[in-house]
């Protein structure tokens, strides 16, 4: 079993997070829709307007777009590569990331030094955790575990 | 395992942060909003929007406040003294009243853009005390001035607008002319309890 990075194995994980980007700017939407649909169902859709909002949403967004979608791109990448997923993963969550920030900049007029817990942070984080997360789940055995193979024997003369 | 505690620890701290919203700023029926610039106690399920611009014209800070269910909405402008002299200076406007004149017009011109059908069809202007201030006002009622689901209705708006100490407020209050009746009085309720602090 070799080491080396194949090129085939960058393409995966480029693949893997193309998927992760797809889900994300999905995803973005889909949940906005939701918090917006939550809080007027509670009846407190005011609380957008305050500072502390801002954590919240975060916080949802971390979960709910971020870890799902580095993670579904991590399952493809884990699915299809064997070896190296410690470099090939955190490539899959970064390829997401960057691809959803650079659409944010372009076409949402992001201002990055204002929103940087926010835009940067979390959903680095989300991505590449997801991504960890989602490529060792589909291939834990072939990194994570060694198979051991040991003779057993059953004495019945005793 | 470990991916699910993530997801369900985020969102609780998400929730979490919004109780401690709710907890923090009800009043009564209320939220209330307060920082350097305005306290206003905002109905609870509305979409309320806050922001400021600041660039090298000065600075000016925005409230827009709207209903979930009606289509009318209310915002506040409050400018700075820089702010405040670059907009009367760029609009050759000379006092409040002047201002309030000029965005009705504005408002008017852009309903027109929209429908060239559209005509003023009642006019108001005079003066009101608000937030113990003397402050211009002038209303405006345009015919099919408004659009939604591509049907045109007749639009109302309001705009109140004063300057004290060199700092203009500029308060507009406009929609579909029934949902601005049938907000009037909260409208009045949400001025009532709010203080601009300029």
């Amino acid at each position: 079993m070799s080491d080396a990075v194949t090129r085939m194995d960058i393409v995966h994980s480029a693949v893997g997070g193309g998927i992760c980007f797809l889900g994300t700017i999905l995803l973005s939407s889909l949940v906005n829709i939701l918090i917006q649909r939550i809080l007027i169902a509670l009846g407190i859709l005011t609380v957008t307007v305050f500072e502390n909002f801002v954590i919240a949403k975060a916080a949802i967004s971390f979960a709910l777009i971020y870890l799902i979608c580095g993670f579904l791109g991590g399952l493809y990448t884990g699915y299809f590569v064997e070896n190296n997923l410690k470099i090939l993963l955190p490539l899959t969550g970064g390829i997401g990331f960057t691809g959803f920030t650079v659409v944010l900049v372009f076409y949402g007029g992001l201002d990055l030094t204002v929103n940087f817990l926010e835009m940067i942070i979390l959903p680095l984080l989300g991505d590449i955790i997801g991504a960890y997360l989602g490529g060792y789940t589909i291939s834990w055995p072939s990194e994570g575990e060694e198979v051991v193979e040991e003779e057993i024997s059953l004495n019945l003369e005793q | 395992m470990i991916f699910l505690l993530m997801i369900l620890g985020s969102l609780l701290v998400g929730f979490l942060v919004i109780y401690e919203i709710v907890t923090t700023h009800s009043v009564g029926e209320y939220f209330r909003l307060e920082n350097r610039f305005i306290k206003i106690d905002l109905p609870r399920n509305w979409f309320v929007y806050s922001w400021k611009i600041k660039n090298s014209t000065g600075d000016i800070y925005n409230v827009f406040l709207a209903p979930s269910d009606l289509l009318s909405a209310i915002i506040f402008k409050i400018h700075d003294e820089e702010a405040t002299q670059n907009f009367m200076k760029e609009y050759n406007l000379t006092d409040a009243l002047s201002v309030a004149t000029f965005e009705i017009r504005r408002v008017y011109n852009w309903t027109q853009s929209k429908n060239e059908n559209a005509s003023i069809i009642f006019e108001e202007t005079g003066e009101i005390e608000l937030f113990k201030k003397q402050a211009s006002y002038s209303k405006i009622i345009v015919k099919d001035g408004i659009e939604t689901d591509g049907k045109f209705y007749d639009m109302s708006f309001l705009m109140m607008s004063y300057i004290q100490n060199q700092k203009l407020v500029e308060i507009a209050f406009w929609g579909k002319k029934e949902d601005c009746e049938k907000m009037s009085d909260l409208f009045e309720t949400i001025l009532n309890s709010t203080e601009i602090r300029m």
